[in-house]
């Protein structure tokens, strides 16, 4: 017995063609190939700084009517939530934080467009790169193994800053994992490395599924922010975990409003509150 | 070959969009008073180009007309006018028509009409066009608008940060079209 | 239906006295467990005498923890003595005797305890402590089969949404200020509405007669939720109405307390059932049981099914002799842990009135 999924509305389903990628408890998450407004291919000679990007592809995230609970109730939370994210994602696109191009919303239907970002998660990517370097240990050509192995820190220093990055502008993610973290091409190292090197080329991290995500000025949900991170490579990527997050910590650390006075104070802060709820794990004790 | 662009926006293939483009226009004065006036063969958008970046830019406009006329949400009287509207990074309707619609000394314009129903059509659009505007067709393409743009107005018009890059087209039409969607939301 | 999980092997039938006294129902249960020559499926148990009684207090006042407890000490020998009466048993047929070592208020819970030391030494039977929530859990997956379920456990005192993992009840969401039971009796002192049988079920038949949905604070957390910002809001409205500041619906209808009872209901419960549901989607379970005292409402219930038959799940809940506080679940979980080999010495019986539910060692489930 399979599940009866919720339907997209007819008017969207019957124009674009849609595949649903992931089905989560709040969301729906479907990959179209064109573009809501801009049409594929253009007339010719029309347009040449388009803003579409038809190699990767469009994300349409959808939270359909949730029956249970009041119409009314439903389509506040609805608006709200889809409203919500949006305006994160749209903040962060115009501060230069590498999240998916905000594209459109439609809140009265939970409807969200949004830029695929064609590449890997960090946790795949991890997983993938412990296996060849498992695979290739005692063979005795270490050398490729070694390159791989360096390319985790440079990787992890940069998640590490795009989440400071975040935690700047008073966003908190609500939902970091490695399974929320894509990998890209960087945009800019291309240039620099070569073409004869591609293995050097670190990817750039992008943060995605701000559904849980909300403006906090709390020194303490940043702190619970990396906390949920923190667990998540502890129990994906248990071998490495401690080296990962040690180096995660660096580049947040580091990347926290470089430059700026307050921010090293801020972000003492919220090392001092990472302690403390390692200490006492997310959830207050509460009388029974 | 007809002298603007037609096309229809992915997610709404009913609908017919034109959009035309004109330099040297010498009649702006007596187009924006028949508009005034409610004549409805002057029922396009008619917008002025020193605000618009692209062909995407015109577009993301349409689309947030459209998502709205689909919600029963329109604010303007006019899917047309409602497209000026959609075009300003506010919820004031005259001071958007007045900062992006046509102007008594508009040289240039920039002409959209969107058809959700195109049985309903007996002209063609730029039969009509060239009747209203006295002025010059071009191609409308991205270089074409590029030459109008006017990068402060479009700063001003949408309340952008200094911070906040307009050079690369791409992108500076990227976060228009963002206020574009989330007008009245933020 | 028998339940699929895996147990040591048993010689010989196994009795269990419960005793539960965490809040203000007393509860004394009686239960058996059936011999099992190998280890593999457990034939159901059979329970003997499950006796309550509810300190009921007057309108608009809750129950204080010092006269929930004279409460209790005067009822315990009562009901232990119906207990053993009902089941047809004599001390000497009791393996152990359980008692809740928390979660719950200090008072009623100590003067429980007491009469569990007591009959232990009386008896020379061993004691057993049991932590109130893994009651509920047991007892639930026991009575309705569901073997692996993700459970929300909600009562006067606990708002949890809990999956079991490596022979831990993992707390995966819960409240973070009161629980739901506790906000449901709150607003029903302000309404002034009577206390019997309970004051949870009194506002779930106003809220059947409830047409006006009350917009109401919503407060999701990621996997937690939020209690006292709702209760502090309808707490307003009510009073703005009684004090004859009437509020108005879209229709110009009066607001009414049977609305305002229907839009808190409406409110939580939606609330409960969106962090359950995402905890079902972390796990990728389809079961969802539901425990503790608020899982009678029907209201609840019927939500949850509908979110379950949407992810081609099921609900299981229990009727109000398992899911209300009682003392066979109590015995139940006990003697799990009793066939294991627990004891608590008597030093280590005292109660604690903070006892998470992952803190158990859950010895008897090895999935």
């Amino acid at each position: 017995m399979s599940p009866d999924l919720p339907k997209l509305p007819s008017a969207i389903s019957n124009a674009l063609e849609l595949t649903l990628i992931s089905q989560g408890a709040e969301a729906q998450i479907y990959f179209s190939h064109e573009h809501p407004f801009i049409p594929s291919p253009l007339p010719a000679g029309t347009i040449t700084s388009t803003i579409s990007s038809p190699s990767a592809g469009y994300i349409l995230k959808y939270r359909p009517p949730k029956p249970y609970r009041h119409s009314a109730l439903d389509a506040q939370l609805t608006k709200h939530r889809t409203l919500s994210e949006a305006r994160i994602l749209y903040k962060l696109f115009l501060a230069g934080i590498r999240v998916p191009s905000f594209i459109a919303v439609d809140p009265r239907q939970g409807l969200i467009w949004m830029e695929n970002i064609d590449g890997p998660s960090l946790k795949k990517w991890i997983w993938m790169l412990e296996a060849e370097i498992e695979g290739q240990h005692g063979e005795g050509d270490d050398d490729e193994a070694m390159t791989r192995q360096e390319s985790i820190k440079p990787l992890l220093l940069s998640v590490g800053s795009e989440i400071a990055k975040l935690h700047f502008l008073d966003i908190v993610h609500g939902d970091l994992t490695t399974s929320n973290i894509l990998l890209r091409e960087s945009s800019r190292t291309g240039a620099e490395s070569g073409a004869d090197s591609p293995k050097r080329i670190v990817p750039e991290p992008v943060i995605i599924d701000f559904g849980l995500a909300q403006q906090s000025t709390l020194p303490e949900d940043k702190a619970v922010d990396l906390y949920v991170l923190e667990r998540a490579f502890i129990s994906t990527h248990p071998v490495h975990s401690e080296a990962y997050v040690k180096w995660v910590l660096e580049g947040y650390v580091a990347g926290f409003g470089r430059g700026k006075k307050i921010a090293v104070f801020k972000v003492k802060e919220i090392m001092r509150k990472l302690d403390a709820v390692r200490l006492r794990g997310r959830k207050r004790s509460m009388v029974g | 070959m007809e002298p603007g662009l037609t096309l229809r926006l992915p997610q709404f293939p009913q609908s017919v969009v034109h959009v035309g483009l004109y330099t040297s226009v010498t009649n702006a004065a007596t187009i924006r008073k028949e508009l005034l006036s409610g004549n409805t063969r002057y029922s396009y958008a008619f917008v002025d180009p020193r605000s618009m970046l692209s062909v995407a830019h015109v577009l993301a406009a349409v689309y947030r007309a459209l998502t709205d006329m689909e919600a029963g949400g329109l604010r303007t009287r006019t899917l047309s006018s409602e497209v000026v509207f959609a075009l300003g990074g506010t919820m004031n309707i005259a001071d958007t028509l007045r900062r992006f619609g046509i102007a008594d000394d508009s040289d240039s314009l920039l002409v959209v009409k969107v058809d959700t129903d195109q049985t309903k059509r007996s002209n063609s659009v730029w039969a009509e066009l060239e009747e209203i505007i006295q002025g010059t067709s071009i191609p409308v393409s991205d270089e074409n608008i590029a030459q109008l743009t006017d990068i402060e107005t479009v700063r001003k018009n949408y309340k952008l940060q200094p911070g906040i890059s307009l050079v690369d087209r791409s992108e500076a039409t990227k976060v228009v079209a963002g206020a574009i969607a989330l007008r009245g939301y933020l | 239906m028998p339940s699929k999980q895996q147990l040591p092997a048993i010689d010989r039938p196994t009795v269990a006295l419960g005793l539960e006294g965490s809040a203000n129902k007393l509860g004394v249960g009686i239960i058996r467990h059936f011999a099992r020559r190998k280890a593999g499926p457990r034939p159901p148990a059979e329970i003997l005498a499950n006796i309550r009684h509810t300190y009921i207090t007057p309108p608009g006042e809750g129950f204080l923890p010092r006269d929930t407890a004279k409460h209790h000490r005067t009822f315990v020998v009562k009901l232990v003595k119906d207990a053993l009466k009902t089941s047809g048993l004599t001390p000497d047929d009791i393996d152990c005797v359980c008692f809740t070592q928390g979660p719950g208020m200090g008072a009623p819970l100590q003067s429980v305890a007491i009469a569990a030391r007591t009959i232990s030494m009386m008896w020379d039977k061993p004691l057993v402590g049991v932590n109130h929530c893994v009651g509920h859990i047991e007892m639930g997956r026991e009575i309705t089969g569901a073997n692996n379920p993700v459970v929300l456990y909600v009562s006067g005192g606990n708002t949890q949404v809990i999956a079991y993992s490596h022979q831990r009840y993992r707390i995966f969401g819960e409240t973070l200020d009161m629980a739901v039971g506790n906000c449901l009796d709150r607003f029903a002192r302000t309404l002034q509405i009577s206390n019997d049988p309970s004051p949870g079920y009194n506002i779930e038949l106003l809220a059947k007669k409830g047409k006006h949905y009350v917009e109401l604070p919503y407060t999701v957390k990621g996997m937690d939720v939020s209690m006292s910002g709702i209760l502090a809001y309808i707490d307003g409205v009510a009073n703005d109405i009684s004090s004859g500041n009437p509020r108005y619906a879209e229709d110009g209808e009066i607001i009414t307390k049977e609305d305002l009872c229907f839009s808190l209901q409406e409110t939580i419960f939606a609330m409960l059932v969106e962090i359950t549901e995402r905890a079902m989607a972390h796990v990728g379970s389809q079961q969802v049981l539901i425990v503790g005292g608020v899982g009678c409402n029907q209201r609840l219930q019927d939500m949850m099914a509908i979110m379950a038959r949407d992810r081609a799940g099921a609900v299981y809940a229990t009727d109000e002799r398992f899911c209300i506080d009682n003392g066979i679940m109590i015995a139940h979980a006990g003697l799990l842990a009793y066939e294991t080999g627990f004891r608590t010495s008597l030093d280590d019986s005292v109660c604690t009135q903070r006892f998470r539910t992952d803190e158990v060692l859950i010895a008897w489930r090895d999935d």
